[in-house]
């Protein structure tokens, strides 16, 4: 199982939401932000059901699914969306019922829309990144940083989306004239979504706090030239790791976990078992950051990863 | 023949006239992470076709199975007071559940098999892109529509499971390329470099495909 | 794997900004004509848009220019001729609803609107008039039909010449209807037809097709409109959107549906004006004509089966976004071709 990485920042909650901002950022969680948020009402109700569900797969990936294989812990994520999908349906169909149609629109679509939940990458991508190689406490931090991240874009881009594209907000018309259809478009959306991200990068660049370069752009930057460059400081760091290791005098320290178990004896073979082996590759493919993992994490990635050549 | 025509019908339908990405934003997120790997875009619009179009098959026979069982549904209804069939699009909530279901079934199934063949680069290669290419959203839309449509064909639900991953392979082509031609402009402005210009882009494509839906959305 | 050709395909078609400014002059000084003859036909109304338009998009390019790309890039005039080119695509005259009688002639605000869009999304977030991925004018005008799709193709007929029929040739070419016969096949021509105020008078648009194939500076950008317009016309005649008389779908039928298509809406317009964006086309002529020939295919595509009355404008993103993919598939099969050439001698000199 890899070691906690240093990864894990201690920042507020806010702070978190906005610089790690899953939608802006890390560009995860946009079929919401598309479908979902051409209504106000809409948009909160997806975003309330969304933090719910991101929180308990975040919570379980950490108690138990560490050492699941990953297609089975994407499984699990998945069995609980559609789970919160159903029971909020059923909710919203009740209300709707209870309410009258007419008043409640936006509600019936949702019920449609839901099931999409469970299928969003955030809570996956999340888990996968975050929650399985971190503590209780850190993966429902990171739950909440990205919930609220997720949320305030949800209702920014609600806002914006109902107040000038069917000139109404939370269902009260508030103008007729001033109704340009283009934003409650989906092409509206991703629009909105990209001006939305430049202005954050624009508060950032102003704030100082991060620099103009962040994950999800290092990400956006890759080619394969980077890879090239990359596998080369991969190979750098391997013969550094060879010498640490050569240059480790036997006395000195305990041996690492991996060769203190090939020094035990034989130990019994264990039971092979489909759901239940360490993890040895993601969900998705993440671009490590070199600087942060341990040599010990850096020689598995290499060896236990999947490479494209 | 006339299978065929739907089949065809479906397939334009989902990749021009009503593209499932930029109609829906179905799949966007994915998109965006496979138009950055050059690798893997067929393999996943592959698997993404496989998928919907099966997921699309079975879903339709549960369809038309639960519309034939509605007096059962009405019954069980009445017996379990809250879930009332008279509600509006009550069916709606019910199949959604059961299509993701199916779905998540033939997720495993997939895994399962994948897991017990001899280890070598593609199954890894394939056990990466499963779970990606098959709980999608862009996957489970392909059901719901057909539903939310009350459309039986199985031409039209095949077509439709098909041409989903073609549609998922033209965007991310779309978007992948753009990627390119914007990485190699430094005029960029900062503010704008890296995900801000890329998802500007793809609204700029997504207008571009408006001219074939008039930009309706999906739902 | 094989290596990225390291090499950047988008070299800058306007190097210098006097490269862009004397090419934007150049568009300025053929949009002119069309405009005055906007003026001629539907009076104080089509300048009145024409000038809203522009200084709307002169002021969005000078606040967001100054904002984002830190210069003034007023200088290369591109602003106007962008806002121009909106201004031509729509009606003079845009009733407004009867309780907003105070907002005057709508078609001014759509313009407006129009010309900040085109400037604030598809240029400035992408550096300028050199680097722009999509023709702003076209999407500027994408943007206004998908929003008001009704309003925008709501024309109403010149006070000075009578129309041949009382609907613009694009929404008869919808129905089926036929409008061209040898009776008023020359006042179609001199654009006695109901339509944009800057796009009917298809004679002068001709002339000025020539009057570019003529230039030096313009000949090779000229070629894109030329595969544009042969490919609409061999694709009318093949499939002809007009409905098929008595006698069937007779040869005379064939080459009104070619009259019908090139006249109806804005393609000649588009054709002329918006697929020739330096930035958006490929450096040598015959590949430009390739390009023209793909956009006017997706012109016909989308007139069969798009929701709009006139969609050549959404062909034309379609066609800008195209490109880079087309060079991206075939840079793919080059590297393709070298890898398995170098694979191939490394396995002979393996043997060796």
């Amino acid at each position: 199982m890899p070691k906690q990485t240093k990864r894990v920042k201690r920042e507020s909650v806010l702070r978190g939401a906005w610089l790690d901002n899953p939608m802006l950022v890390q560009a995860i969680g946009l079929t919401p932000a598309i479908i979902a948020t051409t209504s106000l009402r809409m948009a909160l109700w997806f975003s309330l059901v969304t933090a719910i569900h991101l929180l308990i797969c975040e919570m379980v990936a950490s108690l138990w699914l560490k050492k699941w294989h990953s297609w089975a812990r994407t499984a699990v994520y998945f069995a609980i969306g559609i789970i919160f999908a159903f029971g909020a349906g059923m909710l919203f169909e009740v209300w709707g019922g209870v309410v009258g149609q007419t008043d409640v629109v936006d509600l019936l679509m949702l019920r449609a829309i839901l099931p999409l939940m469970a299928t969003s990458s955030i809570a996956a991508v999340r888990c996968e990144r975050f929650a399985v190689y971190n503590n209780l406490r850190a993966s429902v931090r990171d739950a909440l940083v990205n919930a609220v991240g997720f949320t305030a874009v949800m209702i920014i881009m609600g806002l914006l989306r109902e107040g000038l594209g069917h000139g109404s907000l939370f269902g009260v018309e508030l103008t007729e004239t001033m109704r340009i259809r283009g934003f409650w478009m989906p092409f509206g959306g991703f629009l909105l979504l990209g001006f939305l991200a430049a202005a954050l990068k624009t508060i950032l660049q102003w704030t100082s706090q991060r620099g103009i370069t962040t994950d999800a752009d290092e990400a956006m930057e890759f080619c394969p030239e980077d890879r090239q460059e990359r596998l080369e400081k991969i190979h750098h760091l391997l013969n550094a790791a060879d010498e640490y290791e050569k240059s480790r005098k036997p006395d000195d320290e305990p041996a690492p976990e991996s060769q203190q178990e090939e020094a035990q004896p034989e130990a019994e073979p264990k039971p092979v078992s489909v759901l239940f082996e360490p993890a040895t590759s993601n969900f998705t493919r993440e671009f490590p950051r070199l600087d942060d993992l341990t040599i010990e994490q850096l020689l598995a990635e290499f060896q236990g990863g999947a490479r494209d050549e | 023949m006339s299978e065929i025509m739907y089949m065809i019908n479906g397939a334009i339908y989902a990749v021009f006239l009503h593209n499932l990405l930029f109609s829906g934003g179905l799949g966007a997120s994915e998109m965006l992470r496979a138009a950055q790997r050059n690798s893997e875009i067929v393999l996943t619009s592959a698997l993404i076709s496989v998928f919907s179009a099966v997921s699309a098959l079975l879903n339709l026979g549960v369809n038309v199975l639960l519309t034939s069982q509605r007096d059962i549904l009405e019954w069980l209804s009445w017996r379990y007071g809250i879930f009332s069939a008279q509600l509006p699009g009550m069916q709606v909530v019910w199949h959604a559940f059961i299509f993701a279901f199916i779905l998540l079934v033939l997720y495993l199934l997939v895994n399962l098999v994948v897991h017990f063949l001899p280890a070598s680069k593609h199954k890894l290669l394939f056990q990466k892109r499963i779970g990606a290419a098959a709980l999608n959203t862009l996957v489970i839309s392909i059901p719901l529509l057909l539903h939310l449509r009350a459309n039986t064909s199985i031409g039209f639900a095949l077509g439709m499971g098909l041409g989903a991953g073609v549609a998922f392979y033209v965007v991310t082509l779309l978007v992948n390329s753009g990627m390119h031609v914007l990485r190699q402009n430094k005029a960029i402005p900062t503010q704008f470099s890296g995900v801000p210009a890329t998802l500007v882009y793809t609204g700029l494509l997504a207008l571009a495909f408006t001219g074939f839906a008039g930009g309706l959305s999906l739902f | 794997m094989p290596k990225q050709n390291q090499q950047p395909r988008w070299k800058q078609r306007l190097a210098t900004n006097r490269d862009a400014r004397r090419w934007n002059l150049t568009s300025l000084a053929l949009t002119l004509p069309l405009l005055l003859l906007g003026y001629f036909y539907y009076g104080a109304s089509a300048l009145h848009v024409a000038v809203v338009s522009v200084l709307a998009a002169v002021l969005a390019e000078l606040l967001f220019g100054r904002l984002f790309l830190r210069k003034n890039t007023l200088g290369d005039w591109n602003a106007v001729v962008v806002g121009l080119w909106i201004a031509c695509m729509l009606p003079a005259f845009i009733a407004p609803p009867e309780q907003y009688d105070m907002l005057g002639n709508y078609a001014v605000w759509y313009a407006a609107l129009g010309s900040v869009f085109a400037i604030l999304v598809v240029k400035i977030p992408f550096g300028g008039t050199k680097h722009m991925p999509f023709s702003p004018a076209a999407a500027g005008f994408a943007f206004l039909t998908a929003c008001f799709p009704h309003r925008v193709f709501t024309f109403t007929a010149s006070e000075v010449v009578a129309p041949v029929r009382s609907r613009s040739m694009a929404l008869l070419l919808n129905l089926g209807e036929n409008a061209i016969t040898p009776n008023n096949f020359f006042r179609i021509l001199f654009g006695h037809t109901v339509g944009p105020m800057g796009t009917g008078v298809v004679l002068v648009m001709v002339v000025l097709l020539v009057v570019m194939l003529l230039l030096k500076s313009r000949r090779s950008y000229a070629m894109a409109s030329l595969g544009f317009i042969v490919a609409v016309a061999a694709l009318a005649f093949l499939f002809p959107r007009v409905s098929p008389g008595v006698d069937g779908m007779t040869m005379n039928l064939r080459l009104a549906s070619i009259g019908m298509e090139l006249v109806s809406g804005s393609l000649l317009f588009a054709a002329i004006f918006l697929l020739q964006e330096p930035s958006t086309l490929p450096s040598r002529w015959h590949t430009r004509l390739v390009v023209g020939v793909l956009a006017g295919g997706l012109t016909i595509l989308l007139r069969h089966l798009g929701t709009f009355e006139e969609n050549v404008v959404f062909a034309i993103l379609l066609a800008n976004a195209a490109l880079p993919a087309i060079y991206r598939l075939q840079d793919e099969w080059q590297q393709q071709k070298i890898f398995r050439r170098k694979q191939a001698e490394e396995t002979e000199a393996a043997d060796a």
